[in-house]
């Protein structure tokens, strides 16, 4: 299954495949002792580091505002589990209070019963 | 008599109504769902403990590189820059700064879900309908309903103990299942309402897991060249292998880097793959709430891939650490065996400049008068002397060394031993 990405994610993922090549391509230069031509590959390489680095940075930022707002949302949602949890809480003390009615019910009737 | 039958009538249908739709609530789904989402919490921001340091690490030496070559772009980063219109406004950090105010979103993100789940168990659990407190007012009620009967009547018989007993046993089982209809409806509303918002929210952890996996290949791949470029330079000028024990230090390190990468993408894609599971399992509690023998496969599948994440996780930072003490005695050893070399080489250098002095001497011993014979035998005689005052020097800082590699092995071994054990 394909990993679901935003478009800054996608543009990410090319640049980190295209910067690792470079250094690949860079290793490569070196070990055939041509240090004038890696050192260019170097250079270009680092500033693909560089543009790599301000994405991945942006996008933490667009996280974080967009969790921001997930975060707010889920903290409404979760008031409103709270409510209900207060809400049945109540119920509980309201059914409480019917079974002493009823229970007073019983005892009338008991006694009117004992009576006639 | 007339209100007697009638309250009778009336609670009989009553409870006959809500008894015949026995609601109770099985807690063990929601609870399994609970300690889901605590054990990915867990293993969520492990990797960024990695990513962030190995990232401040490199900016540091990037700057001080940047600004040897008279360059300011990195340190603008940290520069503070006010805005004419935001009296707010903070500028661009660098990225391991940015990495760890991520890396806080990330927990905060967490832990509302994982306030969310508490409260979906708190509302399902059977703590609500407080038993201890229904059996107090059961008590309660049916001592004072005995009480006013026996005080009116003077006739404390068992058979009217037990019918306002039984009656009143009615009313508390009512209310009790009036409860139970009340806290599982409110639950099915709950779940089937925030079903949208767990999908949503599950994108957002995954779309972080992406960013943590894109950061670690980042700073691990920026590691690893710059490990390249040394080790390379030390190859090609290790005339007579003198570099050679730090060959083996860079591609041990490489080695590690390489290995750290890997364990982060196995585990990040893990956690990925075990967020994708939290909407199905969130749906299957509706389920089960509707349905007692609906499957709560889903649930149980979430809760083992959370297990196994914290449990893979634990078992490296253990292997971690082991490696950690493991290579500060490793590289302890190596400075010992270096300083054992070169304390071998000077011996050499010395045994030979010694042989050469006596050669000398026995020259000048075979021809006393030739002063030039005579300044041969001395020179070589003073070199010959250093030589002995260097390698006995070397022979005491070796033996040093070798002394502090044993007792930080000894420690590592400790230390590997205990972990194991624990």
């Amino acid at each position: 299954m394909p990993i679901s990405m935003t478009k800054k994610q996608e543009i990410i993922q090319q640049l980190l495949a295209s910067k690792t090549k470079s250094y690949q391509a860079e290793v490569k230069l070196l070990l055939k002792r041509k240090p004038t031509e890696a050192n260019e590959i170097k250079k270009h390489g680092k500033e693909l580091s560089r543009k790599i680095d301000n994405l991945i940075a942006e996008t933490m930022t667009d996280w974080t505002g967009n969790a921001d707002k997930i975060i707010s949302d889920v903290k409404l949602i979760n008031k409103k589990v709270q409510r209900s949890i207060n809400d049945i809480n109540n119920s509980v003390n309201v059914a409480g209070n019917v079974v002493k009615l009823v229970g007073f019910i019983d005892d009338v009737v008991e006694i009117a019963d004992g009576i006639t | 008599m007339y209100l007697w039958v009638g309250t009778r009538n009336i609670i009989f249908v009553v409870t006959f109504v809500i008894m015949s739709g026995c609601t109770t609530i099985d807690t063990k789904p929601f609870e399994k769902f609970n300690s889901s989402l605590i054990e990915l919490n867990k293993g969520a921001v492990s990797s960024l403990d990695v990513t962030i340091p190995l990232a401040e690490g490199r900016y540091r030496n990037e700057l001080e590189t940047d600004l040897t070559n008279g360059n300011d772009q990195l340190l603008q980063k940290l520069f503070i820059q006010a805005n004419p219109d935001n009296p707010f406004f903070i500028s661009k950090p660098p990225v391991f700064l940015q990495a760890k105010k991520f890396k806080l979103g990330i927990s905060k993100t967490n832990l509302v879900w994982l306030e969310y789940s508490k409260l979906l168990l708190q509302l399902s659990s059977k703590e609500f309908v407080d038993d201890e407190k229904f059996s107090k007012l059961s008590d309660e009620l049916n001592k004072n309903a005995f009480d006013a009967v026996q005080s009116l009547k003077d006739d404390p018989s068992d058979a009217s103990a037990k019918n306002t007993a039984l009656f009143s046993e009615l009313a508390i089982t009512m209310a009790k299942e009036y409860i139970r209809t009340e806290q599982k409806e409110k639950l099915m509303e709950s779940i089937i309402n925030n079903q949208e918002a767990i999908s949503a929210y599950v994108e957002h952890m995954q779309s972080a897991i992406v960013t943590m996996a894109q950061s670690s290949t980042q700073e691990h791949s920026e590691k690893q060249q710059n490990l390249t470029r040394d080790l390379i330079s030390l190859v090609a000028n290790n005339e007579n292998g003198k570099n050679d024990a730090k060959i083996q230090k860079f591609i041990g390190d490489m080695i590690d880097v390489k290995t750290t990468h890997s364990d982060q993408m196995v585990s990040l894609h893990a956690l990925h793959t075990a967020y994708e599971k939290i909407p199905d399992a969130h749906k299957a509690l509706a389920k089960r709430l509707a349905k007692s023998d609906s499957s709560i496969a889903a649930i149980t599948d979430l809760l083992e891939k959370g297990v196994q994440l914290h449990t893979s996780y634990e078992s490296k930072a253990k292997v971690n650490k082991a490696e950690l003490v493991q290579a500060k005695a490793d590289a302890a050893n190596s400075e010992a065996t270096i300083a054992e070399f070169t304390y071998q080489q000077a011996k050499l250098k010395y045994t030979r400049a010694q042989f050469e002095y006596k050669l000398a001497q026995n020259a000048l011993n075979e021809d006393p008068d030739n002063d030039a014979k005579k300044k041969d035998a001395e020179d070589k005689k003073k070199l010959a002397e250093e030589l002995k005052l260097e390698a006995d020097s070397l022979k005491e800082s070796s033996e040093a060394l070798r002394a502090a590699a044993t007792a930080i092995q000894e420690s590592a071994n400790d230390v590997q031993y205990s972990i194991i054990n624990n």
